[in-house]
């Protein structure tokens, strides 16, 4: 540029062209200063180019190609689907089923107003909204935008047909988790929730990936690692639309596990039923294994709203902030006194340490003076002379607090302690609680105080500061049921065939004639004429229990029923919490009474 | 007007019949059309245009060939074929007739467009949500491109026949009120790009024809002021797209997904590129637009810095041949008329590739010669017929 000036010597111009008429009255050397100017800035940007072009392609070029093979190489992920979580019989509880999702790619969408029409057509909505919808992919014209999820097969198949002609729709299929029965068994199936930051610096060696799904609760939490497969993936080679064009590795995803729980669906069903609208926790579990068919928590949630954050933020955030706690598996997570059922532990005590026998008699006035205060019974009648058996039927106050007291707080402890008391089930479930065990040392060290007797008249009936879990009651009352063994309870049974849980039981150093006599109070408790726990009656079998009622500091105290039946050779222990629902005769006793009847009708109790 | 009034020395006539032959146009020697021709016709420039055809038509091959389908020669090639044979038809038609017969017919073409524009503006089909285009068949027609062409010949037109007024505010103010209505009508379709390429055709033309550098100057200073206000005429996507320039990481996936992806392009061909056909990028079709605005990147993945400076390189050569035009020129409004298509040439080159290497927002202008598009490449070419003939009759 600019050799101009050898070729067109101005001033030779002016005196020989022709063509001055036609140049007007600018001055000569003022027009060539001018193109000298306009070739200099023609010249710098032309220069610019060329910086730019040397700078992208020498000094960024590394840069760039690493950028490039990225962009072409995709390693497209392989889901593994997760293992389904089934019952006993093979119900499924939750499995993992094909979703199918509608989006589209704004750059492919010929006329977003037919386009509209015609999902709106299908999907049964306002032509407007999904016009919003598709018109929000402008801003990334070039990637799928989701419309609507989860619409079904045939609405699915519809979309495939008329993309053909509405270009830029598109038919995700994922894989989704899916609870059977909405809000049934929640608190023991569990939900999932996307792994987090911690999680997955922890879990990443093992096969996790920023965006999966894992087990936050329930089953779904203790056995994540055979639920969830090994995820695969597929390295190819894709276009701009991830499309591929060759596939260059390809590593199968391995799908999770199904575990069969012990859990009976129609049993569960019916418990999570009874509960509704209730708050409390119903337990159904085999004495002689420790297998649970049955535990329901109220109130309860929905799993399937965690999995999809995006749309059901509000629904979890409901969920969390609930005062209710559903999320509180209060069979097992919930500690409360235990009540009169504690009666049964003070009379194993009693008889083994000789305190009494089966013969001893208290007399029932309907009060008992210590020091200043007066301690009344439930009955302010009074029930007259009482032996163990009779004081277990009637749940008689007075007997147990002269019992207790005779006992002392370091044998009601000890005893307690075998019972299991205070120490978690070891159930296959996360977020147990252990419970409370009191005792002279432990009321040393947590309030520096020593230990009273009225205290021990309060522990004697399983008031103050004891605490259990529905799950180590369900636990004490099965000792009575299987003669003498306290079982860890489980609800996983097996995956692939293989047990997960071996039925575990220790043997109590308790002799056979203190159970009988225990069992035979338990029996009259609900077969006498005027029992506590008359409302657990069946006409078809032999029903055993123990009514409880548990003081708290509100007005309205919890109730409390466990039992077990058939009472010659029992299959199944149940226990009824209702929070605050009042005396343990009434509503829990009553609701055992149904699930025994319900289980007999499954045939759970037996032949 | 006054240009029917100059006669060009004669050139004798067997030199002239040999040049003509040596261009291989043996059927056509119309001579009257030709008696005033003296100078000579700048092959450098054609020959440079030529080469810069070819790249083209190899390079809408490469960008339209499709790696899975592996179909050959694709129909937009065969089009863009069919347009630049008419096109240069049409340079040496131009090239052969006194560029001031054209531009006698400035104001009546200029009207004619207009027309053209206003029809759009009502009927025109929506394309990628602009109207553009006017359907005739198979083909189609985008007046835009041709205004640019129209907006040079009618303002070589007004400065020329106020040429004893150059530089006044007269001219200066003139100019801008002859060509608003086309820049208005062009912004409107919307294609702010070549509405945009108006202003520095405009200016330059100016400037080249005398005009006071005050009033220049301080109508850009004015017109970078009133850009806030500008900012409020900007549809959406085009507010996006600036937003994008200065930081294409906002929406890797949306409106800076195309810097992005050409920038990758052309940066991963490094020094000599992956070689024709092997460009990655663009035949995984990463790359949208890449046959027309964003062909650059397709030359730059494929043969690299080199591929890229040799196609600026002849860029560069028409430029300067050009400017050496605009300098020898043998009268105002050649004088005008070139430095018109110089600049209209110039700044879509310089637009073009800047864009393509993120040097610059992404406004939709092509590579002249070799971004596909019919209306474009002849408008490109009748900038390259304009220059011709105003080098034969250089004084």
């Amino acid at each position: 540029m600019g050799s101009y000036q050898h070729h067109i010597p101005g001033a030779v111009i002016v005196h020989t062209s022709p063509g001055l008429a036609r140049t007007g009255r600018i001055n000569r050397g003022s027009v060539f200063m001018r193109i000298k100017i306009y070739a200099f800035l023609l010249a710098v940007s032309f220069l610019l180019l060329i910086g730019g072009l040397g700078y992208i392609q020498i000094t960024k070029h590394a840069k760039f190609k690493v950028m490039s093979e990225e962009n072409r190489l995709k390693v497209v992920p392989l889901m593994a689907p997760r293992g389904a979580i089934l019952d006993r019989k093979g119900e499924y509880l939750a499995k993992d089923v094909l979703s199918f999702d509608l989006s589209i790619i704004y750059s492919q969408v010929k006329n977003i107003n037919s386009t509209a029409r015609a999902i709106a057509s299908i999907l049964g909505t306002s032509e407007e909204e999904v016009a919003v919808r598709i018109k929000q992919g402008r801003w990334r014209p070039y990637s799928p935008v989701m419309i609507a999820e989860d619409i079904g097969i045939e609405k699915a198949i519809y979309f495939e047909e008329i993309s053909v002609d509405q270009p830029g729709i598109l038919i995700d299929v994922s894989s989704k988790r899916k609870y059977a029965n909405s809000e049934v068994a929640a608190n023991v199936v569990g939900y999932l929730g996307l792994i987090n930051r911690s999680e997955f610096d922890r879990l990443k060696h093992y096969g996790y990936r920023v965006n999966d799904l894992v087990g936050r609760g329930g089953i779904e939490k203790t056995y994540d690692d055979y639920l969830r497969g090994t995820h695969g993936g597929k390295q190819v080679e894709v276009d701009h639309r991830g499309r591929e064009i060759m596939v260059l590795g390809l590593k199968e995803p391995v799908p999770g596990k199904d575990l069969y729980l012990t859990i009976d669906l129609e049993l569960q069903k019916y418990c999570d039923s009874i509960l509704e609208g209730k708050r409390g926790s119903i337990l159904a579990m085999d004495p002689e294994t420790g297998a649970i068919l049955a535990m329901a928590s109220a109130p309860s949630f929905d799993p399937e709203i965690f999995i999809d954050a995006r749309r059901k933020r509000a629904e979890v955030a409901e969920v969390l902030n609930d005062a209710e706690y559903p999320l509180l598996n209060r069979a097992i997570s919930g500690v409360y006194p235990p009540g009169s059922v504690f009666k049964t532990v003070l009379a194993t005590a009693g008889l083994e340490t000789g305190v009494v026998t089966a013969h001893t008699v208290f007399n029932c006035t309907g009060s008992m003076r210590l020091g200043r205060r007066a301690f009344h019974c439930w009955r302010e009648s009074g029930h007259g002379d009482q032996n163990l058996e009779e004081a277990i039927k009637n749940s008689c106050n007075v007997y147990f607090w002269r019992l207790g007291s005779h006992l002392g707080v370091d044998n009601i402890a000890e005893y307690a302690g075998m019972f299991g008391v205070g120490r978690a089930t070891g159930v296959d479930l996360p977020a147990e609680a252990d419970g409370l065990l009191p005792s002279r040392e432990w009321k040393r060290k947590k309030y520096d105080e020593p230990w009273y007797k009225g205290e021990t008249l309060n522990y004697s009936v399983g008031q103050g500061y004891v605490l259990c879990s529905p799950l180590q009651v369900c636990r004490i009352m099965s000792v009575f049921a299987n003669g003498g063994y306290l079982v860890r309870p489980y609800i996983a049974e097996s995956v692939e065939g293989v047990s997960l849980n071996k039925p575990e039981r220790t043997r109590l150093d308790i002799s056979e004639d203190t159970l009988e006599h225990i069992r035979e109070g338990l029996r009259k408790v609900v077969n006498d004429r005027r029992g506590t726990g008359m409302k657990a009656r069946l006409s078809e079998v032999v029903v055993a229990g123990k009514t409880g009622t548990a003081q708290t500091s509100r007005n309205k105290n919890h109730g409390w029923f466990a039992g077990f039946a058939p009472f010659d050779g029992p299959k199944l222990t149940i226990v009824v919490f209702d929070e605050y629902g009042g005396k343990g005769g009434y509503f829990a006793a009553g609701t055992a009474g149904k699930i025994f009847k319900k289980a007999e009708e499954l045939g759970l109790l037996g032949p | 007007m006054a240009a029917r009034e100059v006669t060009l020395p004669r050139e004798p006539q067997e030199k002239y019949l040999k040049r003509l032959k040596s261009w291989g146009f043996w059927a056509l020697k119309g001579e009257g059309m030709l008696k005033e021709v003296r100078g000579q016709v700048d092959h450098v420039l054609l020959f440079a245009v030529l080469a810069i055809i070819t790249i083209g038509i190899v390079f809408i091959y490469s960008a339209t060939w499709d790696p899975v389908s592996s179909v050959g020669l694709r129909t937009l090639v065969i089009k863009q074929m069919i347009w630049v044979a008419g096109g240069l038809l049409l340079v040496f038609l131009i090239t052969n007739i006194d560029y001031m017969r054209l531009v006698n017919y400035a104001y009546l073409a200029y009207v004619i467009n207009l027309l053209a524009l206003v029809f759009l503006l009502f009927f025109g089909g929506e394309r990628y949500g602009a109207r553009r285009w006017i359907d005739l068949g198979p083909l189609s027609i985008q007046p835009s491109e041709f205004m640019k062409v129209t907006v040079i010949m009618v303002l070589a037109a007004f400065l020329g026949e106020r040429r004893e007024n150059a530089g006044s505010f007269g001219n200066f103010a003139g100019s801008i009120v002859l060509i608003f209505p086309a820049a208005v009508l062009i912004f409107l379709q919307p294609d702010l790009g070549t509405a945009f390429v108006l202003v520095p055709i405009l200016f330059t033309m100016l400037f080249i024809c005398g005009e006071n550098v005050k009033y220049i100057v301080s109508s850009i200073i004015l017109g970078l002021a009133s850009l806030p206000f500008f900012w409020l005429l900007l549809k959406d996507y085009q507010k996006d797209r600036l937003m994008v320039f200065i930081n294409p990481d906002i929406d890797p996936l949306g409106a800076g997904y195309t810097i992005i992806q050409s920038k990758i392009a052309i940066g991963s061909g490094g020094l000599f590129g992956k070689g024709w056909l092997n460009g990655t990028q663009s035949h995984l079709k990463f790359l949208p637009e890449r046959h027309t605005d964003f062909i650059f990147s397709v030359v730059g993945e494929e043969w690299g810095f080199a591929g890229a400076v040799l196609l600026v390189g002849l860029y560069a050569v028409v430029i300067a041949r050009g400017i050496r035009i605009i300098a020898g020129s043998a009268d105002i409004y050649a004088r005008a008329l070139a430095a018109g298509v110089v600049t209209l040439l110039a700044f879509q080159v310089f637009v073009n590739i800047s864009m393509t290497i993120g040097m610059m927002p992404v406004v939709g202008l092509p590579l002249p010669f070799v971004s596909y598009g019919g209306s474009n490449t002849v408008a490109s070419l009748i900038c390259v017929g304009f220059l011709l003939s105003i080098s034969r009759r250089a004084s």
